[in-house]
């Protein structure tokens, strides 16, 4: 079952990069989702913004395909203390 | 070769009434007010809380699929551009892209953006501030994104004069086709002033009525109870195309450009001069070969300060001389308000509608003529007139001067 985390990323990815959310599985590249590096940026503050939470500026360019995105927000969710439950309603 | 005659085939509007043209036009010659309480942000600390705002504005209108990564000023100007260039036809091929340009108007830009940006800071620091907030903000934003939505190529250029921003962008693509550096421009102004930020600058100033309880009658130029004008938002984008040109493919020549003149006082920031009023006015008239008679009617600037209104007044009377007299002379802001850099090019679409439909729209609210404003302002309701040629004036602070002069397409 996928979790809540991939789950509401896979939402706003789409939502901010207007790309069809059934392209954004495990595996698949940043660049298999079109957009351009300002429009990255952008997703990338707004996913800081939704879990409240903030990537190390060093780290950020390894950010190359969704599991590593989901791998660092899991991290830093953890860093925070934060768990937002790995079944929950999205 | 000869200048270039250069006509309007289209025109956009977003206005205080919604989005359109039509809209608009029975607005204002309904002789209708579009101002009420501010609902945009909480106005509960100012003196001021009216506007006239663009409620029921609606993002689809834009026709562009990232409009929402575009400021609420670019959002004005896309939907006008997108009614615009409907009426006009005009669709630029590859080769008449290049020769296609944008002329916008704005004396702010996208100070929404900036307004969000500097509460996200001072409230959460450096990192809440989003990273579009350049690229949204600046002063050309808006000129940008309708050369890139329409594949424009030509020139594309942002021109702030304040409340003469929208004139001045219409005068200047004017030129620019009339000098051969263009075929076709888009040529209007946009503003979006109503935030918290802006509306604190302007309630400091003074200038903004104070009719809290009244707002449909709050804006009252050229009447002795004149307290102020009225802040509102919106746009409007003309296309204008060199004359030949629109005639080869069929287009609906709305009204031509015939003259424009711009100028600077030279005097003072805020203080208008009857002297550099008088010379764009006169300017205007030169540029088109027009004498004082030939014009019909005056869209005034009417902004309903004590300073704008007597001195409008004694220019127009400096220049026109006994036909002032008989020279009609209105000001839709007592309908709309004061959209700054986007009034100039609303009244510019104002101004050819009158042409079109013979009618004048009146300015509301004046029920007792100052004895310094003693010409016809069309009191109260519309007029029904065949006019044939007419001005329409702005001026701005930073002592920037424009008029255009439009006529009849023979």
């Amino acid at each position: 079952m996928e979790d809540a985390v991939e789950s509401q990323l896979r939402d706003l990815i789409s939502r901010n990069l207007k790309v069809n959310p059934a392209l954004i599985v495990p595996g698949s590249k940043l660049s298999e989702w079109g957009g351009d590096s300002l429009l990255f940026l952008e997703t990338i503050f707004e996913v800081e913004s939704h879990f409240d939470i903030q990537f190390p500026d060093v780290g950020k360019e390894r950010i190359t395909d969704f599991d590593a995105l989901v791998a660092l927000v899991k991290r830093q969710l953890a860093l925070n203390g934060s768990d937002i439950g790995t079944d929950a309603a999205v | 070769m000869p200048p270039s005659r250069v006509v309007i085939t289209g025109m956009g509007v977003v206005s205080p009434y919604g989005g359109g043209q039509q809209k608009f036009w029975e607005g204002l010659s309904q002789g209708r007010s579009a101002i009420s309480a501010i609902n945009l942000f909480d106005a509960s600390p100012f003196r001021t809380r009216i506007a006239g705002e663009c409620r029921d504005f609606d993002l689809a209108s834009c026709d562009y699929a990232d409009a929402d990564r575009v400021d609420r000023v670019g959002q004005f100007a896309l939907a006008a551009a997108a009614e615009a260039l409907r009426e006009s036809g005009l669709q630029p091929s590859e080769d008449d892209a290049l020769a296609t340009g944008v002329m916008l108007g704005t004396g702010i830009g996208g100070i929404t953006t900036i307004d969000a940006a500097q509460k996200a800071l001072h409230s959460k620091g450096p990192r809440a501030v989003s990273p579009l907030t350049v690229p949204m903000s600046m002063a050309n934003a808006a000129a940008g994104v309708l050369s890139i939505r329409y594949g424009l190529r030509g020139p594309s250029l942002t021109i702030s004069t304040a409340c003469a921003s929208g004139a001045n962008a219409i005068g200047e693509a004017y030129r620019t086709i009339r000098n051969g550096y263009a075929t076709s421009m888009l040529a209007g102004g946009a503003e979006a002033p109503l935030s918290f930020g802006v509306f604190s600058g302007w309630n400091a100033l003074r200038v903004m009525s104070q009719r809290n309880d009244s707002p449909d009658t709050a804006m009252r130029p050229f009447a002795r109870d004149r307290d102020g004008l009225v802040l509102s938002e919106g746009a409007a984008i003309l296309v204008l195309e060199e004359y030949e040109q629109a005639r080869r493919r069929g287009a609906t020549l709305l009204a031509e450009i015939v003259g424009y003149g711009g100028n600077n006082d030279g005097l003072h920031a805020t203080r208008p001069s009857v002297e550099g009023q008088s010379r764009a006015l006169q300017r205007a008239l030169d540029d088109a070969e027009l004498n004082v008679g030939d014009i019909d009617y005056i869209n005034a600037h009417g902004t309903a300060t004590q300073a704008n209104d007597s001195t409008e007044t004694q220019a127009v009377k400096r220049v026109f001389g006994a036909h002032a007299a008989q020279l009609p002379m209105s000001s839709i802001k007592s309908m709309i308000g004061h959209s700054l850099g986007a009034a100039g090019a609303i009244e510019c679409v104002a101004s050819v509608l009158s042409l079109r439909n013979g009618l004048l729209p009146p300015t509301i609210n004046l029920h007792e003529a100052d004895p310094e404003c003693d010409l016809d302002y069309v009191p109260h309701t519309a007029r029904e007139v065949e006019i044939d040629t007419l001005l329409s004036s702005s001026f701005a602070f930073g002592g920037c001067n424009a008029i255009l002069a439009l006529r009849k397409v023979d």
